[in-house]
């Protein structure tokens, strides 16, 4: 029964139904066929999106856009492009610790791909970098904002298993900037191999001056660090924040925001997460039908059941993280998933916070990969070339997330030093 | 086939008293029907949460859950699940609950809310912790503290003098960490199970709350079994009861054990009568004129000690 | 068309309205840790304005295209078949809402049994937000279906 609830499910998004929308329509099947009454439908979709927590998607992503039409992605663009711009590949480089410069206003790698590639895919193409490429770097090099704080994925793994979700900031940290360091090497590597170009070396003066103009967004991590862990706001809080923040930055000290361009933010804002939060609410439906079927249990059990070897037991959980990233959504994922695998995780000796920056980590590359790939889909769309084209060049880059990805997953140290200086 | 599955959702995680009770019903209905009634639990609000789950038994897609005061909503009577300084100790509170008054809300759940009350559980009492002593109403000034989303908690320990706040279950133990509050109040077994512990070091023996939860079925579901089954899960139930009954006094003192042994010291020196008439006004406000009525009457049923005296 | 265009703003208009008031409930919320007041509603407040932020903004993805779905199967149709099957999607979809219609119908009327527990009214006046969304979906799938035989082809191209 449960295979007949995920195959319809999966032939329903291969043959282009919206995923929401899929998972919706399975589950109904499902239930008019084991007989349960549909009001679950509602109940379940309903309670899916009755979360305080949540609130946290629209705000960062609220937040991601104000900063853009406040001028402030432009400038961490810019400061970005001042101190590696030179270099072979430079603007490609640029995106790369563009990415890195935004996790810290970002909680979610879409608005992070939506933000930067907004500016930079069509500037990459105008130099002649490929409109493949140019997506690839986009949609690959946003799954670190996520690592480092804020970060969505980290807020809900923290409230659905009462780890501390300012630890998990901190134990994000490393594994993002390991991630960075790694897509950098291989965007130089291709570069140089295909002849990019570079641009001018920039001089102190201007290095330092971009620094200045980026400033207030770099600062803006700190804040969101300083309010949770000060105690001043809860994480959730910490989103609404920074759309304040933003606010402030964008009107008051950049002065680019218009009072007018306001409204037409929010409600793109609203019309593109409510999307995505229908599709949280009816992954929550899905869930449910999941959980009466006893299927959690059945993966669970299954898993210590080829081995309880605590190597290949966190090498099964990647592979199976790994492949269930590629067909549903991070949040959806993380909200069935995340419950299930603790105990197993757990059970063969992992810290749960460690748990986590391996699972938020392994989804977030699922954002860059076919077939469902939200960033993925985002970065190809500005680029405006075929979603094959931009996995095609991805490939190097999956390698080298994956390496990262086995590194903190058998290096426990690498997400846990942080959180442990602040014990 | 003429096999009943009935599924049973609960709140709590699965090394719970409830959930070891929870299965322990369950065995015992199977046993006693011949596996003519099979129940399957789905503890951790897996299928939602207590709201959900009673919805849910309503209109069918699940049997039977846990409940408490959290049926106020659909029937006044059942505030009196938990309120505070109702009761002198576990006697007294089985007394009531055993009672008319018990009798009275029984009813009411099963006509109001649509769900029969098989059996019921005492829930330890609730205790304030905290990261200094706070043995007196007068300690808790400018004390922030967490309550969960009920307004006679919050509108009680602010007329005790504290500043409570309502948070989400879910980001109490980050806010204590973090201290955007600096206390919050549970029973025993959820500030262990929530590892508050780890971010709390005083554990007040307030007593402020006895409680107790029932097991409910769906009216629909129960009168759908026939009636050699009923009585076989009728009778399940008492054990089940009992069965929860011992395993709470174990737990109880087990408890107390961890929970030093996690660091936390216990502050027995609580004037618990201070926190009662601190409390009172409050609740006098709050409860509807029945309900007060009622409180009124179970305070009264406690034995030996006068409680109206001053 | 002119009524599809004014629905469109008054969805607009309530969803700015919606969202503005969360973040201001979120604000007091915060400010009232510093404040000698307790505001014990916003939680539960913020929650419901968001539940029906999205309620207001949903329908308007659909007719913006938004929703994430796999379109590699639909980039290699000419675009004509892929107007026509992205028809017979939201033609599917709308088929959904009405069955979300029908249940969400039953699940406002569980909320007449009861209220909620800090505010204090019926949850009805929450639970409706279900039929309104689900009425919504119907209506605007099948907006978005007029919309592929009368939009002109550059604006049917995107995504
Ligand atoms: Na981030
Ligand atoms: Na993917």
């Amino acid at each position: 029964m449960s295979l007949l609830l995920v195959g319809t499910f999966l032939l329903l998004i291969m043959i282009g139904i919206p995923i929401a929308f899929s998972l919706a329509l399975a589950s109904l099947l499902y239930l008019v066929i084991a007989g349960i009454p549909l009001t679950i439908i509602p109940q379940t979709m309903f309670s899916g999106i009755n979360s305080f927590v949540l609130l946290a998607i629209p705000a960062f992503i609220l937040a991601g856009n104000l900063m853009n039409a406040g001028g402030i992605t432009e400038r961490i663009i810019n400061f970005a492009n001042a101190v590696v711009g030179h270099i072979r590949g430079g603007l490609a480089l640029t995106n790369v610790a563009s990415s890195l410069g935004f996790a810290g206003i970002s909680g979610t790698a879409l608005s992070d791909t939506a933000s930067i590639g907004s500016v930079m895919i069509p500037a990459m193409k105008k130099q002649g970098y490929g409109s493949g490429f140019s997506a690839a770097v986009t949609s690959i090099s946003s799954t670190v904002g996520p690592m480092l704080p804020p970060s969505l994925p980290m807020i809900i793994i923290g409230t659905l298993a009462s780890v501390s979700i300012g630890d998990l900031f901190l134990a994000g940290a490393i594994p993002g900037i390991l991630l960075a360091i790694g897509f950098l090497i291989v965007t130089y590597i291709i570069s140089v191999k295909r002849g990019y170009p570079k641009g001018e070396r920039q001089a102190l003066s201007v290095v330092g001056k971009s620094f200045l103009g980026a400033f207030w967004a770099l600062i803006m991590v700190v804040i969101i660090l300083w309010g949770i862990l000060g105690g001043y706001f809860t994480p959730t809080e910490a989103a609404v924040v920074c759309v304040i923040y933003a606010l402030i930055i964008g009107g008051f000290v950049y002065r680019e925001l218009k009072l007018k361009d306001i409204p037409a933010l929010l409600t793109n804002t609203l019309s593109s997460t409510a999307s995505i939060l229908l599709l949280v609410g009816f992954a929550n439906l899905f869930g449910w039908i999941l959980v009466s079927e006893g299927v959690p249990i059945l993966i669970a059990d299954g898993i210590l059941s080829i081995t309880d070897n605590p190597f290949f037991v966190i090498l099964l959980i990647v592979i199976l993280l790994l492949t269930i990233g590629m067909f549903m959504e991070t949040i959806a994922a993380l909200v069935i998933l995340f419950p299930v695998l603790l105990p197993v995780a757990t059970s063969v000796g992992m810290d749960p916070v460690h748990f986590g920056v391996v699972m938020v980590l392994t989804l977030m590359i699922g954002l860059s990969t076919p077939p469902v790939g939200v960033c993925l889909f985002v970065a190809s769309s500005f680029a405006k070339v075929p979603i094959g084209k931009t996995v095609k060049e991805l490939i190097p880059y999956f390698a080298v997330a994956i390496f990262v990805l086995l590194l903190v997953s058998y290096i426990p140290q690498l997400s846990l030093f942080l959180p442990s200086l602040f014990e | 086939d003429d096999i009943t599955h009935w599924k049973m959702t609960h709140i709590s995680d699965a090394s719970h008293l409830w959930h070891k009770t929870a299965l322990e019903f369950s065995e015992r209905v199977e046993e006693k029907t011949d596996g003519k009634v099979q129940i399957e639990v789905f503890p951790n609000s897996q299928l939602g949460n207590e709201v959900d789950n009673i919805n849910s038994i309503k209109f069918g897609a699940t049997d039977l859950t846990i409940t408490g005061e959290t049926l106020e909503v659909w029937t006044p009577n059942a505030i009196l699940l938990a309120v505070p300084y109702a009761f002198e100790d576990e006697e007294h509170m089985r007394d009531v609950v055993e009672g008319d008054i018990g009798r009275t809300i029984e009813s009411d759940i099963t006509e109001d809310v649509g769900l029969t009350p098989l059996f019921y559980m005492e829930r330890a009492p609730r205790n304030l912790t905290s990261n200094a002593p706070i043995s007196h109403p007068d300690d808790l000034s400018g004390f922030s503290m967490r309550v969960p989303n009920v307004p006679l908690f919050l509108d009680t320990w602010a007329e005790a003098g504290a500043k409570p706040q309502v948070i989400n279950l879910n980001e109490v133990f980050t806010g204590l960490q973090q201290g955007v509050i600096a206390g919050q109040e549970n029973p025993n077994d959820l500030i262990y199970s929530n590892g508050f512990y780890e971010v709390q070091d005083y554990l007040n023996l307030t007593e402020h709350v006895r409680s107790w939860i029932y097991v409910v079925v769906g009216n629909e579901q129960l009168e759908k079994l026939p009636e050699d089954q009923r009585q076989a899960v009728e009778e399940a139930a008492l054990e089940a009861q009992e069965f929860a009954r011992d395993l709470q006094e174990e737990e109880q003192e087990a408890l107390s054990d961890l929970l030093k042994e996690r660091g936390m010291t216990f502050n027995e020196d609580v004037d618990q009568e201070a926190f009662r008439e601190a409390m009172l006004p409050a609740l006098e406000e709050n409860l509807g004129e029945e309900q007060y009525e009622l409180y009124l009457e179970m305070v009264e049923q406690g034995t030996g000690i006068e409680v109206d005296s001053e | 068309m002119r009524t599809a265009a004014k629905l469109d703003k008054l969805l607009n208009y309530l969803t700015i309205i919606l969202f503005t008031s969360l973040l201001l409930v979120v604000v007091i919320q915060i400010m009232s840790r510093y404040l000698p007041y307790s505001a014990i509603w916003t939680e539960e407040l913020s929650r419901y304005l968001f539940v029906y932020s999205i309620t207001v903004a949903a329908p308007l993805a659909i007719r913006k295209n938004e929703f994430i779905k796999v379109d590699m199967l639909l980039m290699m149709l000419p675009e004509k078949t892929r107007r026509i099957y992205e028809c017979v999607t939201y033609a599917i979809v709308a088929v959904f809402g009405i069955v979300l219609f029908i249940t969400g119908i039953q699940f406002f009327q569980l909320g007449l049994e009861f209220s909620s527990p800090t505010i204090g009214f019926q949850m009805s006046y929450v639970y409706i937000s279900v039929p309104i969304l689900a009425f919504l979906i119907v209506l605007y799938s099948i907006l978005f279906i007029i919309d592929q035989f009368t939009l002109p082809k550059s604006e049917g191209e995107q995504l």
